[in-house]
């Protein structure tokens, strides 16, 4: 699964450097720093409020709230810059309309990093919303009632109390955003925001230097590296709070006058951010187009045919890995990851075992090209599935597993008897988040798709790239559309969870 | 064939980096009855238990379960393979399925039909019948215990191992609930082998008692054996408080603060007395001590003295306690077991 | 077990090399890698499939990315013949070894020899030219009829242009370099960055819509972008040329810088004989009309007239500079625009 970095870190070695400035790799460097800095803000801020308000507080809709705020997640990162970038545009009805009304424009640039940001941020909270969601669920009700008894206030409890011991979760969600984050590859992009993603693409496309693209790769990944340790690092700190404390229901405090009014607009702003604003827009929109219907068919079928391929696939390995990695757990965090890693670079490092198999199996037959674009899936999906299985499979403790084997298992018999059934709900997690993904997937998927055999995401980008907006907002829909139910029952399912259950 | 031991343990080795946690360990045995293998926190008891289950690899020495060699170096028969059933302290019970199914789980290869029918007779043994349905996070700590341990009895292994398995029960329950365990698994029939770090419940359950300490075997026996006639001040000390005492040896008479002790075997010259604190009873002739305090311990009074030399015992009172500064003069019962052992050990 | 390793690798490599020498020869398909990604496009390869019997299998990507995979591919690859709607990715597709000469005749005599590689690896079948979009009202024409006009102070904080990431700039660039050296065009570049109305952002329908909103007078754009505007279906976009106007910029007074879309044929094409006729069936007549009618892109023979809506826009002189030459000075162009920090 690591191949793909393998392959980056071997292009990095070859000679021959594009004349990229030094002050320009700066400034790369430093727009991804800000952007990743402005993301992990913003969503660690709007994903642990969503989170404490419906934890914690009574208002209007909270119980829709609840699982709705996690909708985004099925919402692209690109489309949304596509909705923005089209409702925002200087020259768009919306800012058109306020000049000709007010005499003014709106004091921001939507294609800028400020922009980008919020974007990217509108798209990601849901991570961190889902992380502190548990973790506030999970804290000892005891805990914030010594805290009232103490003297703290509800929103002191949560500064002092609630959020602190909530810290590992915060991280390991801001560090899921901020992965995201630097793997993005159409939104960015398109909101010609230049990060070392942009880098990477002008050392390879301008230049024609692989080399120059990987060393521009290099500092990517140890970023990547670095995230994932965090995120590890930082679950291993949670798994110590939840106790063998009996737990107990949280008394949800009712919201009064204006504040509920309140907590109710601040979340459904941030529905309205992720989800209903850029898609509502992107439908408008769509009255204008004469839709491809027969090729947007095939893309469906595509995109549906891929995802359940590289869901299965994926959480299969992923399940495997989680299973034998026990005694080696090093390997599991390189095949992770993937996940952190640029699109671009992804792009240019899946290429090299790539051309290994197109070398050895000339010709490429469909079922191969799709094999290899379903195994790049698993290399660069992989964190994303071995997260919720490792979770589910932490509930086996080596005693459940030895008794297995006392009860006349074998080593694979208690994996298939007691591993697997007891992950089961995990399993399906990662099945569904892997499907999500592998539906909004572009890197991998453009470079390695097989003829005539083009996904949703690929259209969706193809007619951004030709400035065709009208016309990608249906693909993206469509991805929308596929992905919602799985969302859907994914958050009621995290949604209605207990802990300990 | 009857009187083969059912497990055999003859010299085993179990390194981990830094320690031995078993270092030449050996006893055996017998088909039947319960044994417990006693020892203190960390003396490398439950690593034996994990070797002879075959969760892990023996270094050195060979396990044999029915005159069968299991495990020796380089040999690991899988536990699967064993015939051994392994109850763990935590229970381990499998929370993806309800009791019927955790007490059918090691019955895979049975009929269905068969497989119902054992599963039933098993919950009725263990009186848990009436929760064959509910899931194992609804059940209390003891009824979770007789399902993991009627769990491991499905497959009617020879010899059943059970780690620490009434730490977890509390208070006066704990009494009730172990004999009506240990009820239980008299009537199945098979050999057991408890491991505990607590020496009265040991001597209390078991038949034959097996010490441990520091990796080794120190002593095994019957519990009044062991309690009475330790082969060792280590043995003696796993099985309760000591007073010990230098005394002399000579013609088969040591002489020691409390007066004179017959014995027989051991050779003239320095030695010391081991006696239990129940042995020492206030008298007309002995070590002259003076009482510093008492404590209520139920039955009795547990009274704590300092000889002459600033010597400290204590002994059991069981009428109304000495004040303390009160002098008293102990002497040994004249009944109660006592041990000359070499001064060098 | 090294041995093993050897033998099965030694074997597996034997079994590749079998099945890449039963490559059917020109079988009935042809496999096209596109980074022309139009839906008007499925009805010619309809045409094609239907006049030849050909079945085309096609990838679309973006050009780098194709030119990145067969370079993967290497010798086994399937492709045939590549596309792309610019010469630089042509041209880094050649310096890649990517093609081999097509020696057709048909193909000299149907495209002018500046608007093809010399030697044959590559042809350009449509033409776009990168000009302006000006705001009528305030603009007058003779101030944006030469390149040079536009880096000068007239156009202070005037000037609405797309990132230096856009090859369609750097092919701009490029063509000043090969015209005016490096010097002159670096110049050339740092005037523009200084009267650039804004930081660079969107593509070049964002720009044209920019001067429609008084953000800037001038926008660099490729012609196409603003004929769909001006011809298309959507009202507000047609409301925006009504105010803004397209302009032919001169290069030395020699005409407008046009860039082409076109193609080359594979060096390891299986099917070589297929993808010449593919490839001649671009530069048809035919072809050019439905494509131009349809992308709005200018046909690349003379003898081919504009289609409506096109020919209204069609009446500009176009710089006979060698596509090849200015496409080798992307690079060049890239490093001028980041030194003068042209995002």
């Amino acid at each position: 699964m690591a191949l793909p970095l393998i392959g980056v870190v071997l292009a990095a070695l070859g000679s021959g450097t594009a004349d990229i400035a030094a002050r320009d790799i700066a400034r790369y460097a430093l727009t991804s720093a800000w952007l990743a800095l402005l993301v992990g803000f913003l969503t660690a801020v709007t994903g642990t409020l969503a989170a404490w308000l419906v934890v914690m507080y009574r208002f209007p809709a909270r119980g829709f709230f609840a699982w709705a705020l996690a909708l985004p997640l099925a919402t692209p990162a690109f489309a949304l810059a596509y909705g923005y970038a089209d409702l925002f545009d200087v020259a768009g009805p919306l800012r058109s309309w306020l000049r000709a009304a007010t005499g003014h424009d709106l004091p921001f640039e939507l294609r800028s990093t400020g922009g980008a940001a919020f974007i990217l941020s509108a798209a990601f909270y849901p991570y961190v919303y889902l992380a502190m969601r548990a973790a506030f669920l999970n804290q000892s009700v005891n805990v914030l009632e010594a805290a009232r008894m103490l003297g703290c206030t509800g929103g002191r409890a949560l500064w002092r109390v609630a959020l602190p011991m909530a810290r590992p979760a915060l991280a390991a969600g801001v560090a899921l955003a901020v992965m995201e984050t630097l793997a993005d590859y159409g939104a960015v992009q398109f909101l010609s925001v230049q990060t070392l993603t942009t880098g990477v693409v002008r050392a390879w496309s301008v230049y024609g230097s692989t080399v120059s693209a990987a060393r521009f790769a290099l500092p990517l990944l140890a970023a990547a590296a670095l995230l994932l340790w965090i995120e590890r690092a930082s679950r291993r700190g949670a798994t110590h709070e939840t106790g063998k404390a009996r737990w107990r229901t949280l008394d949800v405090q009712p919201l009064a006058g204006v504040r509920r009014w309140l907590a109710f607009g601040f979340c459904l702003s941030l529905l309205t951010a992720g989800l209903l604003l850029p898609v509502g827009w992107l439908i408008w929109n769509l009255a204008q187009t004469s839709p491809d219907w027969v090729r947007l068919a095939a893309a469906t079928r595509n995109s549906l045919l891929l995802g359940f391929g590289g869901a299965i696939l994926t959480v299969a390995l992923a399940t495997m890995l989680a299973l034998g990695t026990r005694q080696w757990p090093v390997a599991a965090r390189i095949a992770s990851l993937g996940y952190a890693t640029p699109g671009a670079v992804m792009a240019i490092g899946l290429l090299a075992p790539a051309g290994l198999i197109w070398n050895l199996a000339p010709g490429s037959g469909m079922a191969i090209a799709i094999l290899l674009l379903l195994f790049a899936y698993a290399a660069r999906l992989m964190a994303a599935a071995l997260e919720p299985i490792d979770a589910g499979m932490a509930r086996v403790t080596p005693s459940m597993r030895h008794a297995a084997r006392t009860l006349g298992r074998g080593e694979t018999g208690a994996a298939f008897a007691v591993d697997l059934p007891v992950a089961r709900g995990a399993l399906l997690t990662a099945l569904l988040i892997i499907f999500i993904d592998v539906l909004k997937e572009l890197p991998a998927t453009l470079i390695l798709r097989p003829f005539n055999f083009d996904t949703l995401a690929v259209i969706a980008n193809n007619y951004a790239l030709d400035e065709r907006l009208g016309q990608a907002g249906l693909p993206s829909l469509l991805i929308v559309a596929i992905s919602l139910p799985a969302v859907i029952w994914l958050t009621r399912r995290i949604a209605t969870a207990r802990p300990g259950v | 064939m009857s009187d083969e031991p059912v497990l055999e343990i003859c010299d085993v080795v179990r390194a981990y980096p830094g320690r031995r946690a078993v270092d030449g360990a050996s006893f055996t045995l017998p088909r039947g009855g319960i044994s417990c293998l006693l020892g203190p926190s960390g003396c490398g008891k439950s690593s034996l238990l994990r070797l002879i289950a075959g969760l892990e690899p023996v270094d050195a020495g060979t396990i044999r379960l029915r005159g069968e060699t299991v495990a020796a170096a380089g040999l690991t028969v899988a536990p699967e393979r064993r015939g051994v059933g392994l109850v763990f302290q935590d229970n381990a019970l499998f929370p993806h399925l309800d009791v019927a199914a955790n007490v059918g789980f090691g019955l895979a290869g049975l009929a269905a039909e068969d497989r119902r029918a054992r599963v039933a007779a098993l919950l009725d043994r263990f009186h848990i019948a009436h929760l064959a349905a509910a899931w194992p996070h609804m059940l209390s700590g003891g009824e979770q215990q007789r399902v993991a341990i009627a769990r491991a009895l499905a497959r009617e292994p020879s010899l059943l191992l059970l780690d620490e398995p009434f730490s977890g029960l509390d208070g006066h329950l704990r009494e009730a609930v172990r004999d009506a365990l240990l009820a239980d698994l008299r009537s199945a029939g098979t050999s057991v082998l408890i491991v505990t770090h607590d020496p009265e419940e040991a001597m209390m359950i078991a038949d034959k008692l097996v010490l441990m300490a520091e990796g080794r075997i120190l002593q095994t026996g019957k519990p009044q054996d062991c309690y009475h006639r330790p082969v060792s001040i280590a043995a003696a000390r796993l099985l309760g408080d000591l007073v010990v005492t230098e005394a002399v040896v000579t013609g088969g008479v040591a002489t020691t603060p409390f007066g004179a002790v017959p014995t027989p075997n051991a050779p003239d010259g320095t030695a010391r007395l081991v006696v239990r604190p129940d042995a020492l009873i206030p008298g007309a002739s002995g070590l002259p001590a003076t009482v510093t305090r008492s404590r209520f311990a139920g039955g009795f009074y547990l009274v704590d003295a300092t000889g002459a030399g600033g010597r400290h015992v204590s002994y059991r009172c069981a009428g109304d306690p000495p004040a303390a500064g009160a002098p008293v003069t102990l002497t040994l019962r004249a009944d109660a077991p006592a041990m000359i052992v070499p001064a060098d050990e | 077990m090294q041995k093993k390793l050897v033998a099965a690798l030694v074997s597996v490599t034997m079994l590749a090399g079998c099945s890449g020498g039963e490559k059917a020869a020109d079988s009935q398909e042809v496999n096209l890698y596109t980074a022309r990604h139009y839906d008007s496009d499925q009805a010619l390869y309809d045409r094609f499939t239907k006049e030849t019997g050909i079945k085309i299998n096609r990838i679309e990507g973006k050009a780098d990315e194709l030119v990145a995979r067969m370079k993967s591919e290497g010798a086994n690859s399937p492709a045939d013949l590549f596309i792309t709607a610019d010469a630089g990715a042509l041209w880094r597709a050649q310096q890649a070894g990517l093609f081999q000469p097509t020696e057709s005749e048909t193909l000299n005599a149907r495209i002018p020899a500046n608007l093809r590689e010399p030697g044959g690896n590559w042809y350009g079948f449509m033409r776009r030219a990168r000009v302006v979009a000006y705001d009528a009202a305030k603009v007058k024409p003779e101030e944006i009829d030469d390149y040079a006009k536009l880096a000068g102070p007239r156009f202070k904080g005037k000037i609405c242009v797309r990132s230096s990431d856009s090859v369609y700039n750097l092919s701009l660039v490029g063509a000043l370099i090969e015209a005016w050296g490096t010097d002159r065009a670096g110049e050339w570049v740092k005037g523009i960055v200084a009267n650039m109305a804004r930081p660079p952002e969107g593509g070049d329908r964002d720009q044209i819509r920019a001067v429609a909103a008084g953000v800037c007078e001038v926008a660099i754009t490729n012609s196409y972008y603003y004929i769909r505007m001006a011809t298309g279906d959507d009202a507000a976009d047609r409301a925006v040329t009504t105010k803004v106007k397209l302009g032919f910029p001169s290069l030395d007074g020699q005409g407008a810088h046009v860039n082409i879309s076109g193609g080359g044929v594979a060096k390891n094409a299986p099917n070589r004989a297929n993808a010449v006729k593919l490839l001649e069936f671009f530069a048809s007549a035919d072809t050019q009309k439905h494509i131009s009618a349809n992308n709005n892109e200018f046909p690349a023979s003379p003898d081919v007239p504009a289609p409506p809506p096109v020919d209204a826009f069609a009446n500009f002189t176009a710089h006979p500079m060698s596509v090849a030459a200015f496409a080798a000075r992307q690079p060049a162009a890239q490093s001028l625009m980041s030194a003068a920090g042209w995002r």
